[in-house]
């Protein structure tokens, strides 16, 4: 019997393996092990092995076309595999939708709008959906309309709202079931800095309401400061997977620190840490007797481990 | 008891679709102006209809009032069988294909709705709104039931005829709209089915004669195979409810297509055969122990059950592909 899959950016299964399911894990909201989509002979996903813990912010990066939407698809209930399996919120997205999109809300990349509902109305359609009594609705949306500071555009026609606000409203119709797990498909894409920074602290906040987050995004600079683990996946194969200090330590390329010499020439030297860092430091002024004039510490961000990571491949 | 629940939980789907689908038609001015349209072109065809067979009775307008009144009736409900013909199509071929151009499918397949809730959620959402047209239109019926010739029993079983054949013709669009990806590929494909029942049932049938003539087979049995493909063809099911075939005294579509084909079921004779209680030949036919428009519902009941089916299916996730 195959071990659970416990290694965090574990290689990928080989082909004609089976993968057993090992028994749930409380601890993680996501777990996945070997899961592949083909569509003919495009490769989607390619064995990807992935474990998000309950409360986090996950993002997942890649360029376009990597996979991710295809991932997400398959977590939401929406789309079956070609080989591997899944498990969300315990259950299987394949077996058992249901029991999933009772604890999963789901955000797709375009924010599909009905024409002629107001905001109120949206929300009591997606309430009814689910299921939700009609008693409860009116203190549901208001609820909701708060939390995405929606609540003076209750009337509104949703069509006539902004990008930004748009976004929010789809935040809250997905949160409408109050699900543990939410999987939101490149929410800040296209939105203002202003709408931006609204959407990352809403997000911060639904996480202190003890939410998980799987989120994709092209703006790494934003997921840098909510994610407290990401997935960079490219041609459909999850790369890593992990904190991103911890992989950029993995990587070696955590920090380096940028030295100016006294000839005005300047340099860049890869460490892995403080004690490295003094190590560099010593053999260039005592070893090699080269006089330093400066030094900056750079610590590496997702960007670069991103541009460290892939090779711009394209399906 | 699982199975009760699951059928309980799949009707109760269909309404939050329901609901939304008429909240957001009933803002539309569409909806209105087809409706006005509807109703324009049924008080026009009573109209005409009602001053062609006054104009022609001339003084004895009082012995022939109750053939005003079944020509009234009539031709009306052929107009408004034609409107649904065309415009079902028109309001239900978008329906899911509309979802996925606007991008509300995805959201709307995560949720707790199954493909039974949003397949019939649409198709009643465009029913209702035949439904509407054709009451909107009952009072230019009941003016036919005023004037005579015209049952009280066979206005309401013309009404629920056309009900049955909006409801049958809403589950097309519907299917073809889960079934394609595109609303033009839907409505056309819509159309083409729909034109198959009504015409194509005709040119089968023709073909089947051409065949029986050519071979000569004097067979009466085969004559019940001949009729067959009638019964998918919508006007057959609504001269099967309305029509009449005892006492016909007019040029009457419905009633002439009725009388017809209790003459082609006693073909090659081609008369009806006289005998106690009226028409023996009807008496005697199998139209009396299963009603022709019973045979006609059942029958494209049954087409109209294999398309919701495909759609179903069509709509049910998680799937092989999205369409996005």
């Amino acid at each position: 019997m195959m071990p659970p899959p416990t290694a965090v950016g574990a290689g990928p299964v080989p082909a004609g393996v089976e993968l057993i399911e090992p028994p749930p894990r409380d601890d993680l909201v996501i777990e996945a092990r070997g899961l592949t989509k083909h569509y003919g002979s495009l490769k989607a996903l390619d064995h990807v092995d992935l474990e998000i813990p309950r409360g986090s912010i996950f993002g997942i990066i890649g360029p376009n076309g990597a996979g991710k939407s295809t991932a997400f698809l398959i977590l939401a209930t929406l789309l079956t595999p070609t080989a591997g399996w899944a498990r969300v919120c315990g259950h299987s997205p394949i077996d058992q939708p249901e029991m999933v999109r009772r604890r999963m809300g789901y955000m797709p990349d375009v924010m599909g709008v009905y024409e002629n509902l107001t905001v109120k109305e949206y929300l009591e359609f997606h309430a009814a959906t689910y299921h939700i009594e009609k008693r409860e609705w009116p203190s549901l949306v208001d609820g909701l309309l708060e939390l995405v500071d929606l609540d003076v555009k209750r009337g509104t026609i949703v069509d006539d709202l902004s990008r930004g606000m748009k976004q929010r409203l789809s935040l809250a119709r997905a949160l409408i079931h109050d699900p543990e797990l939410l999987i939101l498909d490149e929410p800040a894409s296209g939105l203002d800095p202003r709408a931006r920074i609204e959407l990352r602290e809403l997000l911060l906040q639904l996480q202190d309401m003890g939410k998980t987050v799987v989120i994709s995004s092209h703006i790494l600079a934003e997921l840098q400061q909510i994610c407290s683990a990401v997935g960079v996946i490219e041609a459909g194969r999850l790369l890593a997977h992990g904190p991103p200090s911890q992989i950029l330590a993995q990587l070696g390329v955590g920090r380096s620190v940028r030295v100016r010499f006294g000839d005005g020439s300047v340099e860049e030297f890869p460490v892995a840490g403080d004690d490295e860092q003094q190590a560099l430091l010593r053999k260039l002024i005592v070893d090699d007797e080269r006089p330093v004039l400066e030094f900056t510490t750079v610590d590496k961000n997702l960007e670069d481990l991103f541009l460290q990571i892939t090779q711009g491949i394209v399906q | 008891m699982t199975a009760r629940v699951g059928l309980f939980n799949a009707i109760q789907d269909v309404r939050p679709v329901l609901e939304r689908e008429l909240r957001q038609r009933s803002r539309t001015a569409r909806s209105m102006v087809v409706m006005t349209i509807f109703l324009l072109l049924a008080l026009g065809v009573a109209f005409i209809t009602y001053a062609g067979e006054t104009a022609s009775f001339g003084n004895d307008f009082g012995v022939a009032r109750q053939n005003v009144g079944r020509s009234v009736f009539e031709w009306v409900l052929i107009l408004e069988l034609v409107l649904l013909l065309f415009v079902v199509p028109g309001i239900s071929a978008g329906a899911i294909t509309g979802e996925r151009d606007r991008q509300t499918l995805l959201p709307l397949q995560v949720t707790l709705i199954g493909p039974f809730g949003i397949f019939f959620g649409k198709v009643l959402a465009s029913s209702a709104f035949v439904l509407l047209l054709i009451v909107a239109t009952a009072p230019i019926l009941a003016t036919a039931y005023l004037l005579g010739g015209v049952a009280f029993s066979q206005i309401i079983t013309g009404i629920l005829a056309l009900m049955v054949i909006g409801f049958l013709l809403a589950v097309v669009g519907v299917a073809c709209s889960a079934m394609l990806r595109r609303t033009a590929a839907a409505t056309l494909i819509s159309y083409g089915m729909i034109l198959a029942l009504c015409i194509g049932t005709a040119v089968v049938f023709a073909v089947f004669m051409i065949l029986y003539v050519t071979t000569n087979n004097s067979d009466p049995d085969n004559i019940l195979v001949f009729l067959t493909p009638f019964y998918w063809n919508p006007f057959v099911l609504l001269a099967g409810a309305a029509g009449e075939v005892s006492d016909v005294n007019g040029p009457w579509p419905l009633s002439g297509i009725r009388v017809g084909f209790v003459e082609a079921q006693d073909f090659p004779n081609g008369r009806f055969v006289e005998g106690p209680g009226g028409l023996a030949g009807f008496e005697n036919s199998d139209l009396r122990v299963v009603p022709l428009w019973l045979r006609a519902t059942l029958a494209q009941g049954a087409v109209a059950a294999l398309l919701a089916w495909a759609g179903i299916r069509r709509l049910r996730t998680p799937t092989h592909t999205v369409t996005q």
